[in-house]
């Protein structure tokens, strides 16, 4: 297990480099003049000059990209452009708004999507599954945009129950000292996910309800509660795993229409804000997080695998 | 003999009056203009509540980020410099009379200036207006402000090459209050006063060190190290460098000595603004809130929701703060009814600017065919600006018929700034293409049949058969842009040009709409929409010498014209007397000759609280939040 690990970890850093090579080159492809479009149109020649040179923008592009993965290494993502704060500052302070929502948003999904979905797969082709799979289908294809948006029309301007925005805090303790503010926000993500998850659990369970190894429980008179608890649940969760542990990165990407509606400062907002203005240091010390992430919450799938399947086995 | 501006010889009426008179005019204003006046006083109606939290919107993204007012194009922001830095550190004269485009001199800490010797030399006298460290604003302030800049012009974002501070020669200290600017040249005063005058912030002398550590130097003291270039690069790499602190800017012993009606009680890392009035503050407009707060926003979706949900949603110190001035988005402007159901005051806000779209003059494929007046002409007439205004802007929007624009009032623009000389016509732009050789194919490819220079041919530069096929840059996400482009797009097909619209980020757009030589990889761009007006901000002036002059920065189109060259330095150098006339000479000329296509300029919609009082949009957007108040009963 601890040689598979090494092995991942390095390919993790070789990823993770290679994407940030791609990011990089990809930015310098744009187009225009960067410090124009940092500075304006009035912008003087010599404010240019000076924003180049203290940027180091002058250097050949291999250069710079050597001085980026130099400061990376001691732990330095950069300086944005525009923000006038560090890219480490910047992360840091929004990944917990974003661990708050979208970590409670996953977490509140799985709880209702799991039962729900064996519950619809237990139940095939009943009401309860038609339900489930019509309100599933319904929420996955309608915006996660759009739904923000009826809920706050619905909950904040209609009714006035709920606050339009999420707590203005700047700690976590602070979100957290607001719960209603966090309804919508968090609603407005699990209502998505759970249409997600639950498909995923119900095709899983069904599969799982087939296996000769269910069948046998049932035969041996194990009672229902126990065959769903010890041999399904356990078996169906593997698909849900995979899908988990990709939704890791979404922690910090998948907020983005969520903070965008609902007025969180989060890490996909700040992405693609300085993807719109050419704030490279911050898009570049973000798809840097971004891709630890995402190794990362690949390799928790994988161990859990492990733990889920006796079955898997590393060499 | 000496001029002087004043609010009053602004005004067109008194245009052509002698200098003197203009001076004693100043002179009586000035006393006029005293406190107890209309400063300090409720100007609005309603029975006045002194104290209270007004809650301002800040546009989306853009919290304050930098404080220090010697600032660089990065944080070149309205919320940095007409949102924040303004609150705390008074510029020296304040632009924008309530809605009017004129000097407040009620609100400034410099008198009306005196333009001596021909224009060449300008006297400057301070009101007594003192920093919260107990100093006095002083001749000395302002001169480290020009030292500093001076020393520093590649890190200041209103640096033009040959403006402020290049044509300042000298600079001296007649008293504690009374400064004199000996100038390279003899300028049009009114020019110099609100292009040049505007650039001045006084700083207090406490900042003028290199390190915390040593302490704050007295005013008085004699080589400080603001009086030597060196030394001036060096308190601002100091005070760079302390600004980049933003979690500390509250308590910051350099940032906390202010001479503005605000002192700012925090900052935090998301961009609430807190500010609670300055108790050594020593101008007129004391403030009657007993706190100012600007909220952050990720999107105008996210203020607008806010705005919807009104004061039921939460208190203060929650989500769902109420906010007392506001804005509404462009693709929310239809909500205006149930806005002033929930019992806003809504107010138009249109900023003093113009806008355009820029065509490539040194474009190798179409830069001959934009060179071409005819041309100009012929397009200018497909771009339907009313129908715009109504279809796309929600009527929110003022159409540009001039360089020096009618709307917002002001007292530069004559009276064919609001004659439209290209109306919308499609048959006027069919005629005039093919009076000069074109071919017109509706819904197809027009393209020229009479190649060559003559009159009733297409003109140098244009070959046989060439189409007039172009692609145009804007960016995207502004519903009011998007819906004229595409209508542009439509109505020139119906005389046979072609544009690809190309939307793109802001960004790109700015990195991209560049002057450029013809010969240069970076000259293919072909037509640009910035989607943002060309603001008279932060130079006042509607004078062209920015934007339309042969090499100026604005130019970003290439355009180059000897004669209108001349035109724009007579506006700059005219005496007083001859000023007006020679803005009239250049603004006619312009609005012409077209160096850009005209497009309407877009307005915000501002909301205001019920209960809140005393706000009045800034011709430039400056806030001045000390004179709101709340009513009550």
């Amino acid at each position: 297990m601890s040689g598979y690990l090494i092995r991942r970890v390095a390919q993790a850093a070789i990823v993770v480099l290679g994407v940030t090579a791609v990011t990089f080159i990809l930015e310098h492809l744009i187009p225009g003049s960067l410090a124009r479009a940092i500075l304006g149109t009035r912008a003087s020649a010599a404010e240019v000059a000076a924003f180049n040179r203290a940027n180091g923008l002058g250097h050949p592009l291999i250069e710079q990209y050597l001085v980026f993965l130099g400061r990376l290494a001691r732990g330095d993502l950069g300086y944005s452009y525009r923000l006038n704060q560090s890219v480490d500052s910047l992360v840091l302070r929004q990944v917990p708004n974003d661990i708050v929502l979208v970590g409670t948003a996953l977490a509140l999904a799985l709880v209702i999507a799991i039962p729900l979905g064996i519950a619809a797969a237990v139940n095939r082709n009943r009401a309860v599954d038609h339900a489930a799979t019509s309100a599933a289908f319904a929420l996955y294809s309608m915006p996660s945009y759009f739904l923000a948006i009826l809920l706050i029309a619905g909950l904040s301007i209609a009714v006035h129950a709920l606050p339009p925005e999420a707590p203005q805090a700047a700690s976590v303790g602070g979100l957290l000292a607001d719960p209603r503010g966090l309804v919508l926000p968090v609603l407005t993500l699990t209502l998505v996910n759970v249409a997600l998850f639950s498909r995923y659990m119900r095709s899983s369970a069904i599969a799982t309800l087939a296996e000769d190894y269910v069948r046998v429980a049932r035969a041996k008179g194990l009672p229902t509660r126990l065959v769903l608890g010890r041999h399904v649940l356990r078996n169906s969760l593997i698909s849900v795993t995979t899908l988990v542990g990709l939704s890791f990165p979404a922690v910090l990407t998948s907020g983005l229409v969520v903070e965008y509606v609902f007025n969180v400062p989060g890490v996909g907002l700040t992405y693609y804000t300085a993807a719109v203005n050419a704030d490279y240091p911050v898009e570049l010390g973000i798809t840097v997080l971004v891709g630890i992430v995402t190794v990362l919450g690949n390799l928790l799938a994988d161990v859990a695998y492990a733990v889920l399947d006796p079955r898997v086995r590393y060499g | 003999m000496t001029s002087a501006i004043s609010a009053a010889s602004r005004f067109r009426g008194h245009r052509g009056r002698t200098a003197a008179l203009g001076a004693a005019l100043a002179l009586i204003l000035g006393a006029c203009a005293s406190p107890g006046a209309n400063g300090g006083g409720f100007p609005g109606a309603g029975r006045p509540v002194l104290g209270g939290t007004a809650y301002f919107a800040e546009q989306p993204l853009t919290p304050p980020t930098y404080i220090f007012p010697l600032v660089s194009g990065q944080y070149f922001t309205v919320t940095n410099t007409s949102d924040f830095q303004t609150l705390l550190y008074q510029p020296l004269y304040w632009y924008g009379d309530r809605a009017d485009t004129s000097v407040d001199y009620r609100l400034s800490i410099g008198n009306p200036p005196v333009y001596g010797d021909g224009g060449r030399l300008v006297t400057i006298t301070l009101k007594h207006y003192a920093w919260s460290d107990g100093e006095t604003v002083s001749a000395r302030d302002v001169g480290f402000w020009i030292n500093l800049v001076k020393a520093n012009r590649a890190a200041w974002a209103n640096y033009v090459p040959g403006g402020f501070p290049d044509n300042i020669v000298s600079w001296r200290a007649l008293g504690p209050a009374t400064l004199q600017l000996r100038l390279n040249a003899s300028y049009n005063p009114f020019w110099f006063t609100y292009n040049e005058l505007s650039q001045i912030t006084p700083l207090p002398i406490a900042w003028d060190r290199t390190s915390l550590a040593a302490p704050a130097p007295s005013p008085t003291a004699a080589n400080l190290p603001d009086t030597t270039a060196a030394g001036a690069r060096a308190v601002y790499a100091f005070l760079n460098g302390q600004a980049t602190k933003v979690a500390g800017y509250a308590t910051s012993p350099i940032w906390s000595v202010v001479d503005g009606p605000w002192k700012l009680a925090s900052l935090t890392s998301d961009g609430t603004a807190t500010f609670v009035p300055n108790p050594s503050y020593s101008g007129p407009q004391k403030p009657h809130l007993a706190r100012f707060v600007e909220l952050p926003f990720t999107s105008a979706a996210a203020e607008f929701s806010v705005l919807r949900a009104g004061l039921a949603s939460g208190g203060p110190g929650t989500s769902g703060l109420q906010i007392s001035v506001g804005y509404v988005p462009s693709n929310d402007l239809p909500q205006q009814p149930a806005l002033r159901s929930q019992g806003y005051q809504l107010v138009r806000d249109i900023p003093f600017g113009f806008d355009y779209l820029e065509p490539n003059f040194n474009n190798p494929k179409v830069g001959p065919v934009f060179r071409q007046l005819y041309f100009r002409q012929a397009f200018q007439h497909l771009i339907d600006q009313t129908g715009w205004i109504h279809a796309y802007y929600g009527g929110l929007g003022v159409p540009t018929y001039s360089p020096v624009p009618a709307q917002p009032p002001n007292p530069y623009a004559n009276a064919s700034a609001s004659v439209d000389p290209y109306p919308f016509s499609v048959p006027a732009a069919r005629a005039l293409l093919a009076a000069h050789g074109w071919a017109i194919v509706p819904n197809g490819h027009s393209t020229c049949a009479r190649p060559g220079p003559a009159a009733d041919q297409c003109g140098p530069g244009i070959r046989a058969g060439q189409a007039l096929d172009f692609t145009l840059m804007y960016p995207s996400g502004l519903p009011y842009a998007d819906g004229s482009m595409t209508d542009l797009q439509s109505v020139a097909k119906q005389v046979g040009i072609e544009i690809a619209l190309d939307q793109v980020t802001a960004a790109t757009v700015t990195a991209t709409i560049l002057s450029c030589a013809a010969s240069s990889a970076a000259c293919s761009w072909e037509l640009g929409n910035y989607g943002a007006a060309w603001l008279f901000q932060p130079d006042h002036y509607p004078s062209g010498d920015e934007i339309f002059q042969t090499g100026a920065q604005g130019n970003v189109n290439n355009y180059s014209d000897p004669a209108i060259d001349k035109l724009i330095i007579a506006t700059t150098r005219a005496p007083a007397a001859g000023a007006q006339a020679a803005l009239d000479a250049y603004a006619d000329q312009v609005r012409l000759q077209l160096p850009d296509f005209w497009q309407p300029s877009p307005g915000t919609l501002v909301t205001v609280s019920s209960n809140l009082r005393g706000f009045v949009p800034n011709a430039y957007d400056f806030i001045s939040p000390e004179e709101w108040y709340f009513t009550g009963g």
